[in-house]
């Protein structure tokens, strides 16, 4: 049986990476790794590519790059198995993973992740509603959530059958244990139809940042940014930033975010991996409270410059509030983050239920090797 | 005798029409003292219309053929049209119209026409029932009797020893139009299926087209119970393919489409050692009981070794051939009809100015090949090319003012005499000096008030004044020029065709 991996997006790698080494490592399975033409014009820098052969290396993979349909399956030829993607729907961007799950054979079992947590088809905020309509449908036999059903409620009645409740592979692979820094992170993705499909609220947020780091300098205090690794909003328009930015580009598997002393970020997946990483943790809002920010009800919203800086003072002089009530949002979100069981959804999903007799033998490597 | 294939794309040498249709007959062709040259239409100008004795028109199915059969005609040779695929029968449907208007258009032109099966023929004659058709059956590839024999043999024992059945379906997947290949094959395939459970392991092959493999139809083929390869299609594939398998799989629905192709697939499979099992319309009938229609007969006969096509049938098998594909038969018939035909031949017209009108749709090498063969080439005021034409009929700059003439200074020598004298200097247009037509009170064809529709962007609008700005151009050309005939090139769907298949005078009378 082989496990074969789907790579379309950047942002793919990081929500394949961790089930990769897992079925390598601890499950010993034969791994092959699909990626798409669509891939590789994404990754101007190269970046993403030395990634992909770094996780190839160290999961013993073979990378193979496809064009079309009929390219992947003549790779697939004669194998059975599973196929994961980080990302698949009918919508456009994600078509050459759903084409692909259309046209493999069905000695395959097609699994689809949550690759966000606002995240087409399962769980969407108005904007994304808007942006890519309500009936988002998978061509997965198998379509893994975060949370149980009551919570994704983007999951189109015909795809209902699909859902399994995996938890996100991303606590898998957390980086932790570095020092705390006094510096906060602020995490860009100006490229989301959240920030463009109602308004234009990318203006807004680059000046209320300009603005704030303009603050930071009369303490002499640094901000880090990160742009989105798919949009890459900051860099692609070669925005300039104040002398007290720091660009973190990194891939986010490789960004201990426990060492900053706070984080914000417009509506992002990034602001649960803030609070998975235990810092405060605020999500902005458009000055005219246009964006719908009803999945992050109960986190702190900062708005103005006035609430940035609030913000920031309170996060470093008194964390613990500000933590406590991001506790209590995650649970009210119903998020399965136990990474033991996390860990042992992915696996037995993709091991099969034999997996699950012999599960207990398993050493664990992989949750070392993330 | 010196047989010229005119075919429209570089791409099309390569299609089955050109292989099984015209290259197989050539070095028979060659043998008996005639010679059968494949050219590409924007090679055949000028004198090239006059080198050969009969010009095969094969898919050129634009301006650019009806100009060369005009041209051909004139200088007093034989031109023909090959029909193998039905684009004509289907008169409800309007996706083909533009097909129909050309074969209309063409077949006064043409001294024969060609067609690859009765069926073919019927048609034909529907549109052109003055015009002599021929039926060239696609000879069949060659047959080696004691190869054949071995190879049959072989695959029976292969098949008893492994209880597994090959299975081959090969050839196009896709057409643009219509549910064809991949599609009868998800569609049939449960007669294939059918072959599982009586101790054959069953596998297929399926062998076809790159552009024929999109998600959806690789999806559909899921719905294939039978386990199946996929792979692409070349000739020498094929060929492979077919002399490994047991059986080839043709199923053929019912459409019009359809029941009008050839043998050649059938032909090929058994000619290449594999014993067809047919499903859907009976296309390959003509094959009579070498053609297996129940999968049932075929798994009696495997475990009896008497198969259809084996050693003892091969008189009758050779006898079939000879009727239906065979080479030396079809190209003497095919030399025979072109030998008849020359008695005609030198009926011909007069040379005869001819112009291009183009339409909304127009190609850059129809403009290109009509001034190359010294017809004028016409932008009416739907053209939006960006090319020297040598006559533009643009709208006049004011809502009223009709229609606008100009001709290009090196075409004034065609202008009617009486005419001339209407035309001053304008300018150029692109990299071409023009006259244009001043007084419009002599030539009340030019009032045609309809540029508020044209210019608007709404398809109705454009469609309904369509029929009088090109019946209006059509009238004008004809009194400027005198004695010209006028070709329409266009490739737009978003028209009134019907127009064209109503006699213009009604219109032009409009006016």
């Amino acid at each position: 049986m082989h496990s074969v991996f789907v790579i379309n997006l950047i942002q793919d790698i990081n929500v394949l990476r961790p089930l990769i080494y897992m079925a390598a490592n601890d499950l010993q399975l034969p791994i092959l790794i699909l990626v798409t033409e669509a891939f590789h014009k994404r990754d101007k820098t190269g970046l993403w590519q030395m990634e992909l052969d770094e996780i190839s290396l160290g999961a013993s993979a073979k990378l193979h790059f496809f064009a079309n349909e009929f390219q992947a399956l003549k790779i697939l030829n004669g194998i059975s198995g599973v196929i994961i993607a980080g990302s698949e729907s009918h919508l456009n961007a994600h078509k050459p993973v759903h084409d692909l799950f259309r046209a493999a054979p069905s000695c395959f079992t097609k699994i689809t992740l949550q690759h966000g947590y606002e995240c087409v088809g399962f769980l969407q905020s108005y904007d994304q509603d808007i942006a890519h309509g309500t009936g988002i449908t998978f061509a997965a036999d198998i379509i893994c959530g975060w949370c149980p059903p009551e919570r994704l409620t983007a999951v189109a009645p015909s795809q209902r059958h699909k859902l399994r409740v995996t938890g996100p592979a991303s606590v898998l692979q957390k980086p932790s244990g570095g020092k705390r820094l006094d510096i906060g992170i602020v995490c860009e993705n100006m490229h989301s139809p959240r920030l463009n499909t109602r308004g234009d609220f990318k203006t807004d947020f680059l000046d209320i940042f300009s603005r704030y780091c303009q603050e930071l300098v009369k303490d002499e205090r640094s901000v880090t940014l990160r742009p989105h690794p798919g949009g890459q909003y900051t860099i692609k328009n070669n925005l300039a930033v104040a002398r007290n930015v720091v660009i973190n580009n990194d891939p986010i598997y490789k960004v201990d975010l426990s060492t900053f002393s706070y984080g914000i970020s417009a509506p992002s997946s990034i602001l649960i991996d803030m609070i998975f990483a235990d810092i405060p943790t605020a999500v902005w809002c458009d000055s005219n409270a246009v964006m719908d920010l009803g999945n992050y009800e109960g986190l702190i919203r900062i708005s103005s410059l006035e609430d940035w800086l609030r913000f920031t003072q309170e996060a470093i002089q008194r964390p613990e509030e500000l933590l406590d009530r991001q506790r209590a949002f995650l649970k009210k979100q119903k998020l399965l983050i136990d990474k033991d069981k996390v860990y042992h959804n992915f696996a037995s999903l993709v091991k099969g239920a034999d997996f699950c007799r012999s599960f207990k033998q398993i050493d664990k490597k992989s949750l070392k090797n993330c | 005798m010196k047989i010229c294939v005119v075919l429209s794309s570089e791409q099309q040498k390569q299609s089955a029409g050109a292989r099984i249709r015209y290259q197989r007959l050539q070095p028979l062709l060659k043998q008996r003292g005639h010679s059968l040259e494949i050219q590409l239409i924007q090679d055949v100008v000028g004198s090239h219309c006059q080198t050969h004795d009969v010009y095969l028109l094969s898919k050129c199915q634009d301006a650019r053929a009806v100009l060369l059969a005009h041209q051909v005609k004139q200088a007093g040779k034989s031109v023909g049209v090959d029909l193998f695929d039905d684009y004509f029968s289907q008169t409800s449907d309007s996706r083909f119209i533009r097909l129909r208007h050309w074969l209309r258009s063409i077949s006064p032109l043409c001294s024969f026409i060609l067609c690859s099966t009765s069926g073919m023929a019927d048609i034909a004659r529907q549109y052109a029932p003055e015009v002599p058709v021929q039926i060239l059956n696609d000879p069949s590839p060659p047959v080696d009797k004691s190869q054949l024999a071995d190879l049959l043999a072989a695959k029976v024992k292969n098949a008893q020893a492994t209880r597994r059945i090959d299975i081959a379906w090969f050839g196009m997947g896709d057409n643009p139009s219509f549910p064809v290949g991949l599609a009868d094959l998800v569609g049939f395939g449960c007669e294939i299926d059918r072959l599982r459970g009586y101790g054959y392991e069953v596998k297929l092959e399926i062998m076809t087209n790159s552009r024929a493999m999109t998600p959806d139809r690789l999806a559909d083929l899921k719905r294939l119970s039978t386990p199946y390869t996929l792979s692409e299609w070349s000739e020498p594939a094929e060929i492979e393919l077919l002399k490994r398998s047991l059986l080839a799989f043709l199923p053929v629905n019912a459409q019009s489409f359809s029941r009008v192709k050839s043998l050649n697939r059938a032909v090929a499979a058994l000619c290449y050692g594999a014993q067809v099992l047919s499903a859907g319309f009976p296309l390959y009938g003509a094959m009579g009981s070498f053609i297996y229609r129940d999968y049932n007969r075929f798994l009696i006969d495997l475990d009896r070794n008497q198969l259809a096509l084996r050693n003892e049938n091969f008189p009758s098998f050779l006898n079939n051939l000879q009727e239906h594909a065979d080479l030396k038969k079809e190209s003497d018939r095919f030399v025979q009809f072109l030998e008849s035909l020359e008695v005609n031949k030198k009926l011909t017209s007069q040379a005869q100015l001819l112009a291009v009108i183009h339409g909304k749709e127009t190609l850059g090498d129809i403009h290109k090949f009509a001034q190359k063969q010294g017809a004028l080439s016409v932008a009416s005021p739907f053209c939006c090319q960006r090319l020297n034409f040598d006559v533009r009929l643009p709208f006049a700059a004011n809502m009223e003012g009709g229609l606008d003439l100009l001709v290009s200074k090196n075409k004034m020598v065609l202008v009617a005499p009486e005419a001339q004298r209407y035309f001053t200097p304008y300018g150029a247009v692109l990299s071409t000096d023009y006259m244009r037509l001043n007084n419009l009170s002599a030539f009340p064809e030019m009032a045609v008030k309809l540029k508020s529709l044209v210019s608007n962007a709404s398809p109705a609008a454009n469609a309904a004044a369509y029929p009088l700005v090109m019946s209006a151009c059509k009238a004008i050309l004809q009194r400027i020029f005198p004695d010209i005939d006028c070709v329409l090139s266009e490739e737009s769907k978003a028209i009134p065709w019907h127009w064209l298949e109503a006699p213009m005078k009604s219109f032009v009378a409009n006016l």
